[in-house]
């Protein structure tokens, strides 16, 4: 063990990520199942069914006043079959992150804050999915999760990521750069490490891995990294959830993936409306800031 | 002549007589609502019926124009901070331009 105040190995780093609690059992497993054409209703409303928190989470929003055309909603069951698979099954991924984020988050962290990121980055990834021939449903997971590593460190190592912080804001540079200077590796592969431990699909984990490749890393990325990159661009420059400046977008990605300028133009309003959407799924604490 | 801005609103706040701003979609992108319809209370149920959470609707702009005026500026000095840390041509200027545009649309 390394005495306080000194930087951790990797292994040491990696072996305190490891003991971090993994999503809900019901969320990873539709996480994993999320593009399986086999996946159905009846599944989901088992998979529901067997995490308490998540079900009194689903049936909270479906009777909430959004729906209230529905009447009463009792079982996960229902849930399904009013609303729809592919709703609630994104329901269930906004809900399960969001609770995971609340639970785990450190003191030293902003939760909130970095909740509103999160479906700032997932809400315009689902938004421009169909533009570039992605599914919405993966590509809101791997927007959601993206920064899953700046969570886990902050959990493992509280006192590290407050000085991550204060050098970050000393110096005024990216997030990874501090992460990269205090701590000795950065949030996006640790987050990748985490996902992959808990058996996400693999594209999803190499966007968390990949997502703040610069233009110079050109280097062969995949297409979800390359859109949750632009998602996050997107996110500082639309303000959904973040307060910083606007980090360089790559040319290279929009290229790979066949995104023009103004295809994204046209999707902001789009956007700002899934982002509210999403925000009002997650509960209070994503609604609470949200004007 | 009343001039019109363009608010974001979940469904279940909306009322019949609001005109759609925006064209309302499902989430397979098929349009349900084109811009300029005026909601019913039939076309609200619909549009809950197919599970669509917020919607864009005209409101009347109440503000003055010295209010707009002073909210231009506030904008373009907001972006000018965001944008302070890039390049100001290329892909950057680009979607800066794209970004000022967006907002100003919503403040002409």
């Amino acid at each position: 063990m390394s005495a306080p105040g000194a930087k951790k190995s990797l292994e040491e780093i990696l072996h305190a990520v490891d003991t971090l609690p993994s999503l809900p059992k019901a969320v990873i497993e539709i996480m994993r199942t999320i593009d399986d054409p086999e996946a159905s209703a009846t599944t989901l409303a088992k998979q529901i069914e067997t995490d308490l928190g998540l079900l009194t989470s689903v049936l909270r929003l479906v009777n909430s006043s959004r729906y209230t055309a529905r009447g009463s909603v009792s079982t996960a069951s229902q849930a399904v079959v009013l609303l729809g698979f592919n709703v609630i099954r994104n329901l269930v991924c906004a809900v399960g992150v969001a609770d995971y984020f609340q639970k785990n988050g450190a003191s030293s962290f902003d939760y909130e804050q970095f909740l509103r990121h999160s479906a700032g980055v997932g809400s315009i990834a689902k938004s421009l999915a169909t533009h570039v021939g992605m599914s919405p449903d993966t590509t809101f997971v791997a927007g959601m999760l993206h920064d899953l590593g700046q969570l886990a460190l902050a959990a493992t190592l509280p006192d590290e990521y407050r000085m991550v912080m204060d050098h970050q804001m000393l110096h005024g540079c990216h997030i990874s750069e501090a992460e990269q200077a205090v701590i000795g590796m950065d949030h996006s592969h640790i987050g990748a490490h985490l996902a992959r431990l808990w058996h996400l699909p693999e594209e999803i984990c190499e966007a968390i891995e990949r997502h703040h490749q610069t233009p110079e890393d050109y280097a062969p990325s995949s297409p979800m990294a390359d859109l949750v990159h632009v998602s996050e661009v997107l996110a500082h420059a639309l303000e959904l959830g973040t307060s910083g400046q606007v980090p360089l977008l790559s040319e290279g990605a929009m290229h790979r993936i066949g995104l023009s300028m103004l295809q994204i133009k046209q999707s902001f309003g789009r956007i700002e409306e899934e982002y509210g959407d999403i925000l009002q799924m997650m509960g209070p604490s994503g609604t609470h800031q949200q004007a | 002549m009343t001039r019109m801005r363009i608010k974001s609103l979940p469904i279940g706040l909306a009322e019949p007589g609001m005109v759609v701003a925006r064209e309302v979609r499902n989430a397979d992108g098929q349009v349900l609502l084109q811009t300029g319809t005026t909601l019913s209370e039939s076309s609200m149920s619909a549009l809950l019926r197919r599970n669509v959470g917020h919607i864009s609707i005209f409101q009347e702009d109440t503000r003055s124009a010295e209010e707009l005026q002073a909210e231009r500026a506030r904008v373009v000095e907001r972006i000018n901070h965001l944008f302070g840390n890039v390049p100001q041509d290329g892909t950057m200027g680009m979607l800066r331009q794209a970004i000022l545009e967006y907002r100003m649309e919503a403040l002409s």
